[in-house]
């Protein structure tokens, strides 16, 4: 944390919005991403973000500069797009289309068969990822999020364990256990 | 030599990277031998390859642009944390001025006739936002968390202890205990009771609440104000059967009694007017006898007709305590 940072964080602790504005601009493209990754799509994403700014412009006094303030702000993303989660499916919301999984979480095209494969492989493996991102959804839901957190996100297992508050074994232990369940996944559906 | 299960648990890490080199080294020469390890392996590359890679298609700056305007709005405007979930509800807390004003002025006509109880929180009268203003981040279970960073998954109370565990919706198993003399669980059942979107949660904080009212006669101004909100806002009539019982054990506080008058006088619902008629038996003085007599004359519902007008034989004949003819 660079002492640009400080001194916006210091004067956003004093009520400054213009310098909360711009802790926001240094660190919001992130926040937004691994919401995205964690809620599922961008709409919801949108409002998750917004309440996570909101919610640490609040709480900042109670920043304790133990960490990057990056950290501070996925701890709080993480959290609130967990109970949005929990929310929503309560709504019965949940299932993710694979057209809506490339939106969410990008497309991709190395894992599409290669053009000499033909559509029929092109067609498999689309419907591979989509089981396997089904499977993901279907993961507890800390298991689930390390998972994003290491896979999409591409966070460092410190980080991930400073951000959900937890001990570097714990989150090793729940990318072990989602590793092994989508494997099993995996030769479920090549093996059928 | 160590076991394949030691080398299971380190694939992950190999394959994203997160092992030393010597320890690279260690499952490279393991996958060597071992077909299973091996196995694994090109599986977990599988799903590597299968699924998109982290390098996600940055937002668009005009994307960034509007969220970062609708935020600073949000902040300029005095937007509370919590204030873009269940907007419907919240809204109510924000609205106009004069109401705002009005309802400040309750809190703190509330806060004056029935007192403090406690450590301070929020000031008597003080700005609305104080209802979600940050609490202290509180010891825990499993350490330290800031109460306003979750939501409640459940609310247990203990009556024999008086005490209050709330456990919260996040990524660890983190619950506050302690007594509702505490600010930090006030402020998380205030929180249960306005921004939890899950009935039985909001069932369990209001019987709290109710259990404290009656073991107290009185409870912390924003708890009173949260608990009116929610019998003017809450679609589940369960929970608001339960608010209008634990503003019951606050009567005569006449804010309280006002506000059960007017469930009793428009709520749409014959139930919850019943049930407010119910409370406010027994807790009736000379003005408010007269309502009675009109409701007793013209109301549409013939059990509340026939109720109020026990009740206003009852106060006539100076059966009701504060009755002009005890």
């Amino acid at each position: 944390m660079d002492n640009h940072e400080l001194e916006l964080i210091r004067r956003a602790r004093q009520g400054s919005v213009e310098a909360f504005d711009q802790l926001v601009r240094l660190h919001d493209r992130q926040v937004l991403q691994m919401i995205r990754n964690i809620v599922g799509n961008l709409d919801d994403a949108y409002d998750v973000y917004q309440e996570t700014f909101i919610r640490a412009y609040h709480k900042l006094a109670s920043f304790r500069f133990e960490s990057e303030l990056s950290t501070w702000l996925g701890r709080i993303a993480i959290n609130l797009s967990i109970s949005w989660r929990k929310r929503q499916r309560r709504r019965q919301w949940l299932t993710l289309e694979p057209v809506n999984n490339d939106a969410v979480y990008g497309k991709n095209t190395e894992g599409d068969a290669q053009p000499d494969e033909g559509a029929e492989g092109l067609m498999m493996n689309r419907e591979l990822r989509a089981e396997i991102l089904r499977e993901v959804n279907r993961l507890p839901e800390q298991q689930r999020t390390v998972f994003i957190l290491k896979h999409f996100q591409g966070l460092k297992i410190r980080e991930i364990a400073d951000m959900m508050d937890c001990a570097e074994g714990t989150v090793k232990n729940h990318l072990f256990r989602a590793t092994q369940k989508l494997q099993k996944s995996l030769t479920a559906y090549a093996q059928p | 030599m160590k076991a394949c299960k030691y080398y299971q648990k380190q694939l992950p890490l190999y394959v994203y990277g997160e092992l030393n080199p010597a320890e690279a080294a260690d499952v490279d020469a393991h996958v060597q031998l071992c077909t299973d390890c091996q196995e694994s392996l090109t599986r977990l590359q599988d799903l590597q390859q299968l699924l998109p890679s982290p390098s996600l298609e940055p937002p668009e700056d005009a994307t960034m642009t509007l969220l970062r305007n609708a935020v600073s709005r949000r902040l300029r405007a005095g937007d509370p944390a919590g204030a873009g979930w269940g907007a419907g509800l919240r809204s109510l807390l924000y609205p106009a001025p004069l109401l705002r004003i009005g309802f400040a002025a309750l809190v703190f006509l509330v806060g004056l006739l029935i007192g403090r109880q406690s450590a301070p929180t929020a000031a008597p009268g003080a700005d609305l936002q104080q209802l979600f203003s940050a609490g202290q981040a509180v010891q825990s279970g499993e350490g330290a968390i800031s109460p306003l960073l979750a939501g409640v998954e459940k609310i247990r109370y203990h009556p024999e202890s008086g005490d209050m565990e709330i456990y919260y919706t996040t990524v660890n198993d983190v619950y506050l205990k302690g007594d509702l003399g505490n600010p930090a669980v006030r402020s998380m059942l205030r929180e249960a009771l306005l921004e939890e979107e899950s009935p039985s949660v909001r069932l369990h904080a209001v019987k709290a609440v109710k259990s404290l009212a009656e073991k107290r006669q009185s409870i912390d101004p924003d708890l009173v104000s949260a608990l009116v909100y929610l019998l003017q806002k809450e679609p589940n009539g369960g929970v608001r059967l339960k608010v209008i019982e634990a503003l019951k054990a606050l009567l005569p506080d006449e804010n309280v009694k006002y506000t059960l008058v007017n469930i009793l006088l428009d709520d749409p619902n014959p139930a919850m007017r019943i049930e407010a008629l119910g409370a406010l038996a027994g807790n009736l003085n000379g003005e408010d006898i007269n309502i009675f007599r009109r409701i007793a004359r013209e109301d549409s519902n013939s059990f509340i007709r026939t109720r109020s007008s026990e009740m206003v034989r009852e106060y006539d004949a100076g059966n009701i305590p504060g009755s002009g003819n005890e």
